[in-house]
């Protein structure tokens, strides 16, 4: 599965993007420069995968504060941080807020693209994996409240006479039940539907 | 007066007596003889009389148609009244003049006529008669003598009454003075009558008949506004009988009233005058009449004249005594005994009696002059021997002349003072026993030396019994044969002179043993710059130093010549040292300082001259050398020390910028690695982007050397580098220092702004100091903002021109400003107000600075925060010597 995947980098030090740019280029990654924090808010990015490398310190607005603005607002990025000189504080800081890793400047060229690929893989996972949920919750959607509650049950394992007792119902309806969820969740199997549960986070009680 | 008038009576006299022999005398025939008898009543030498019979001989004697004689009987009648007197008086006459033929009588009033109508014989009845009287009240009966021709003046009573009422107008009482004898009385009546008229004007109180004491009396106690008028007093109260002229000198001398009379023969008597008649004139008047009479002209044929013989009378005298004013006398008034009226009189005589005098006075005074020369010449001798005694005297050393013996013969009176004895006990004893008070004769005493070589000897002996040292001298006195005679012993007393002496001599030995003792060189030079005097430390550089010795450099080599030679080889130093050493010879200034370093073979050395001037008459400097090579040394140490320490806080400011300049170089550093990585990639490729390649080559070159110059100003800012001058763009240095700091952590997010005079011209100055300098100033730019909110944090640097001379860097921050406490102390070394502050920034940039001849300083700025400024001149002439 060949997704696009974009790379930003921002670095108020031009010689020194202009060199990531090109080092990432070279490995084949799709990338994106801004010359500071504000440049790059000022643009609307697509909803595609990928990393932002951001360096710490930078006039006007840092790297630390960007990521708490990218935290606030919808946009995810996995984010990287370059710096010339590291503190222990700022490290612990940008990483309790979900950096993906801390660089210190000279870096090693290939640590900085095992991070990015790294990075971009998981986060193509991870988009992956939402736009599933997405659509599960979708389907989800579609039930009605009594599939709802047969669907939690099924998941369960309990067979259909134990539901059928329990929500004081015949057999043959939890069937019919069982069936139209099956079709509106695009299950093939029981094992699918435990596998939606799972990841709806519905879990039996 | 009386000197005058004797002088000109014996002159008078003098001439006269010339005349006689030296004219003369002219032959001629002798005119008729007449006799003439005059008959005088009263005695002798009364002056009325005397006066007439001159004013009537006098005429007579000029007449050329007669001769005369006269014959002149006083007959006294008045004082011998008895008729028995008179008969035999007549008698004698009769017999005296019977061999005579006596041509004419000349009778005087009224008793000569009775007289010689009673009593006169049978030959003068045929003789004509003149009779004459002062007044016609008194001619008497004319039928006593009708035959009598009479001639007569006038006692003129009211004019003389008037004339003294208007000299006197505030006269109230007139006394009329009248005696006791029967004319006396005669007179008093005729006054009583003509005066009547006058009774309603003024008092008229008659004194008639008082004695004469009596009358002086009451004339000498008149009531105010009174005065006199005398008419005469030939008998007084008592019956004494006067010379009416004799009463009045009795009673004018006490009279406090002015007197007046009638007759001039009163005007040497004390009265003022009158219009008084006189007797001479009376006298001319009855010779004329007697001329007449004998040229035998008849009475019948003429009247008796009535020529006034009354004239205005003044005794000069009395007009001053009672204070009337000659201008106030009628016209034509006979003034006596007027000052210059002897002069106007006997001019000729006084003159005559002056050259005698004036010849007198000179030989006078010729003698006087001999006789005045001999007492000089006396007084001369006189003060001499009183100067020597006194000189003697005042001589505070003991003198002593003595005989051949050795005895005193005369002392001064120190000597009295100086032995404490009296001058008589100290004569005649010998100096020993006198001065030590034994009998014989020291040995040491120069009179027993002198005594053998008869010469002048001395000595300084010590007195143990005054506890004094004495200067003992003697003079021997030789005769001719050169044998002594006497001798000439001095003593003085030279205890404080000895004791300041050796005072003196041990101040200068003291001076001597400190100028000796100093390291110091020290001379003393003449205004013309020769060497006087040096001291041992002087010497001893001189010997070790110049090439001549002592000769060179010591007494009577001229310095200021010394100087100028040295100009040939160390031009700079000796041409100032002569300039310095002429000024303060000339009195241009007080003193003169040079430090110059004097290198010996062995080892370098500086000395320290200074030049002050001889405080005496002649003028001239003292010249001292100090070695300072010690100091100096010092000095050169402590800026040696001064500029580690300087680098030493550089060092330290680095460290703290450390992790800035670590950034400085990872940033090329990884963009260097970022790039090769990507060149390598881009070349691995199948179709390798060689144009990619090549600009990211050019790029990995331009970050190589931008790691390289960071790391090139840390190396300037580290190594330890004497300070050099160089021209420098200060614009450049502030550029690159900000450039050094921008990214520093502890800058916390401070925008610097810099407004640099693109104009600015280049300064001499070290590079890396005034670096540091700027360095130091944005670092304590930076802290002073620590509590300033991050957005108001801002760091403003500028440079510029400053008055045309100089340039000047601020650099300002908009933290709280500097404390009023701090301003002074700011550049104080270890005065910090940061908590980890060295407290050496600022007192290394004041050296810095200071050492460019610039100034550094802080202020507040109006805009709140603080502002340091620093200078530095455009001229490197005006920048001292040495770096900090």
């Amino acid at each position: 599965m060949e997704e696009r995947c974009i790379v930003y980098v921002v670095d108020d030090d031009p010689s020194v993007l202009k060199s990531i740019e090109r080092l990432l280029r070279s490995a084949g990654h799709e990338v994106r420069t801004f010359s500071s924090a504000l440049e790059f808010l000022d643009v609307q990015h697509p909803d595609a995968p990928g990393c932002l490398i951001l360096d710490i310190k930078m006039p006007e607005l840092g790297g630390l504060e960007l990521q708490e603005r990218l935290a606030a607002s919808e946009l995810t990025f996995p984010i990287i941080f370059i710096t010339g000189h590291g503190t222990v504080p700022m490290t612990v800081q940008a990483m309790k807020a979900g950096a993906v890793d801390f660089l210190q400047k000279p870096f090693l060229n290939t640590d900085l693209l095992d991070v990015v690929s790294r990075t971009v893989a998981a986060d193509q996972q991870a988009k992956q994996q939402q736009r599933e949920l997405r659509r599960l919750r979708q389907r989800l959607n579609n039930l009605t409240p009594r599939e709802c509650q047969v669907f939690e049950l099924v998941v369960t394992g309990m067979l259909n006479k134990q539901i059928a007792f329990d929500l004081g119902t015949s057999e043959k309806t939890i069937k019919v039940h069982r069936a139209r969820i099956m079709e509106k969740l695009g299950a093939g199997s029981l094992a699918d539907l435990v596998r939606f549960a799972q990841k709806l986070g519905i879990f039996p009680p | 007066m009386d000197l005058v008038s004797r002088v000109t009576k014996s002159v008078a006299f003098l001439l006269l007596w010339l005349l006689l022999f030296s004219i003369p005398h002219p032959l001629s025939a002798s005119p008729p003889l007449k006799r003439i008898l005059i008959l005088f009543p009263y005695e002798s030498h009364m002056p009325g009389f005397i006066d007439f019979e001159s004013g009537l001989r006098s005429t007579l004697a000029a007449s050329k148609d007669f001769e005369f004689e006269f014959y002149v009987e006083c007959m006294d009648l008045t004082r011998f009244p008895d008729e028995r007197y008179q008969e035999k008086l007549m008698e004698l006459y009769r017999e005296k003049y019977s061999s005579l033929k006596i041509d004419l009588i000349v009778a005087n009033q009224l008793p000569s006529l009775k007289f010689l109508a009673e009593y006169s014989p049978a030959s003068f009845h045929k003789l004509p008669v003149l009779l004459y009287a002062q007044d016609p009240r008194f001619t008497g009966e004319q039928s006593l003598a009708p035959d009598a021709i009479t001639v007569t003046g006038k006692l003129d009573m009211s004019d003389t009454l008037a004339l003294a009422m208007r000299l006197h107008p505030n006269v109230r009482k007139v006394f009329v003075v009248s005696g006791a004898s029967r004319l006396d009385k005669s007179l008093e009546a005729a006054a009583r009558e003509e005066l009547r008229s006058f009774e309603s004007r003024v008092e008229l109180c008659y004194l008639s008949g008082l004695p004469i004491d009596e009358l002086t009396r009451r004339l000498s106690c008149l009531p105010e506004g009174s005065l006199t008028l005398y008419l005469a007093v030939f008998q007084d109260g008592n019956g004494r009988t006067f010379k009416s002229p004799e009463a009045l000198a009795l009673i004018s001398k006490e009279a406090n009233a002015p007197i007046y009379s009638l007759s001039d023969s009163y005007i040497d008597s004390g009265i003022v005058g009158g219009r008084l008649i006189s007797h001479s004139a009376l006298g001319a008047k009855a010779a004329s009449t007697a001329l007449r009479i004998l040229g035998g002209e008849k009475p019948d044929d003429w009247s008796s004249s009535e020529e006034s013989v009354n004239q205005y009378v003044f005794d000069a005298h009395q007009l001053r005594r009672w204070g009337i004013s000659e201008d106030s006398l009628p016209r034509g008034s006979d003034i006596r005994h007027r000052s210059d009226s002897a002069w106007e009189e006997y001019r000729w005589r006084i003159i005559g009696v002056l050259s005698l005098l004036f010849i007198q006075a000179l030989l006078i005074s010729a003698l006087v002059s001999t006789l005045q020369r001999q007492r000089r010449a006396d007084r001369a001798l006189q003060k001499a021997a009183d100067e020597w005694q006194t000189t003697f005297d005042s001589i505070n050393d003991m003198i002593m002349l003595m005989d051949h013996e050795f005895r005193i013969l005369r002392v001064n009176a120190a000597a009295s003072s100086f032995t404490a004895l009296p001058l008589e006990e100290i004569r005649g004893k010998s100096c020993h026993s006198i001065l030590h008070g034994i009998s014989a004769r020291p040995e040491d005493c120069p009179c027993a030396v002198m005594s053998r070589t008869k010469k002048h000897e001395e000595a300084v002996l010590y007195d143990e019994k005054r506890d004094a040292w004495l200067f003992v001298s003697v003079d021997p006195i030789l005769d001719d044969r050169g044998e002594l005679t006497g001798l000439v012993h001095a003593v003085k007393d030279v205890t404080e002179k000895k004791r300041a002496m050796e005072a003196l001599a041990a101040s200068e030995e003291f001076n001597r043993a400190v100028l000796a003792s100093l390291k110091n060189h020290i001379a003393i030079l003449d205004k013309n710059g020769t060497i006087l005097a040096v001291n041992e430390a002087w010497e001893q550089h001189a010997i070790q130093n110049d090439s001549q010795g002592l000769a060179g450099l010591g007494p009577g080599a001229n310095y200021l010549e010394i100087c100028q030679a040295a100009i040939q080889t160390r031009a700079h130093l000796a041409w100032e040292a002569f300039n310095g050493i002429r000024s303060v010879i000339d009195g241009e200034r007080d003193s003169y300082t040079l430090e110059y370093p004097c290198d010996s073979p062995d080892e370098s050395r500086w000395f320290f001259m200074k030049v002050m001037p001889f405080r005496n008459p002649e003028g001239g400097v003292v010249i001292s050398h100090t070695d300072i090579t010690e100091r100096k040394n010092a000095e050169l140490e402590a800026q040696l020390r001064r500029e580690e320490l300087t680098h030493v806080t550089r060092i330290v400011t680095i460290g703290e910028l450390a992790a800035s300049l670590a950034h400085e170089i990872n940033q090329p550093i990884t963009a260097i690695l970022c790039n090769a990585e990507a060149a390598q990639r881009f070349l691995s490729r199948t179709t390798p982007d060689l144009e990619e390649v090549r600009t990211i080559l050019a790029d990995i070159i331009q970050d190589d050397k931008r790691a390289g110059e960071v790391i090139r100003r840390m190396r300037t800012l580290v190594k330890k580098e004497t300070p050099q001058r160089e021209p420098l763009n200060l614009n450049d240095a502030v550029r690159e220092t900000i450039a050094l700091v921008r990214n520093a952590s502890f800058l916390g997010g401070v925008s610097i702004v810099d407004e640099l005079d693109p104009e600015l011209p280049v300064v001499p100055a070290d590079r890396v100091q005034l670096q540091q300098v700027v360095m130091n100033l944005l670092l304590n730019a930076t802290a002073a903002m620590k509590k300033t909110p991050p957005a108001l944090r801002k760091l403003v640097i500028t440079t510029g021109m400053r008055d045309g001379r100089g340039v000047m860097v601020s650099v300002r921050d908009s933290g709280a400003g500097i404390a009023a406490n701090d301003a002074e102390r700011l550049f104080e070394p270890f005065y910090t107000t940061k908590r980890d502050g060295l407290g050496m920034g600022l007192p290394i940039s004041r050296t810095i600075i200071k050492a460019h001849g610039g100034t550094i300083w802080a202020e507040n700025h109006e805009e709140g925060g603080a502002v340091f400024h620093f200078t530095l001149p455009l001229d490197l002439r005006k920048q001292p010597q040495g770096g900090a």
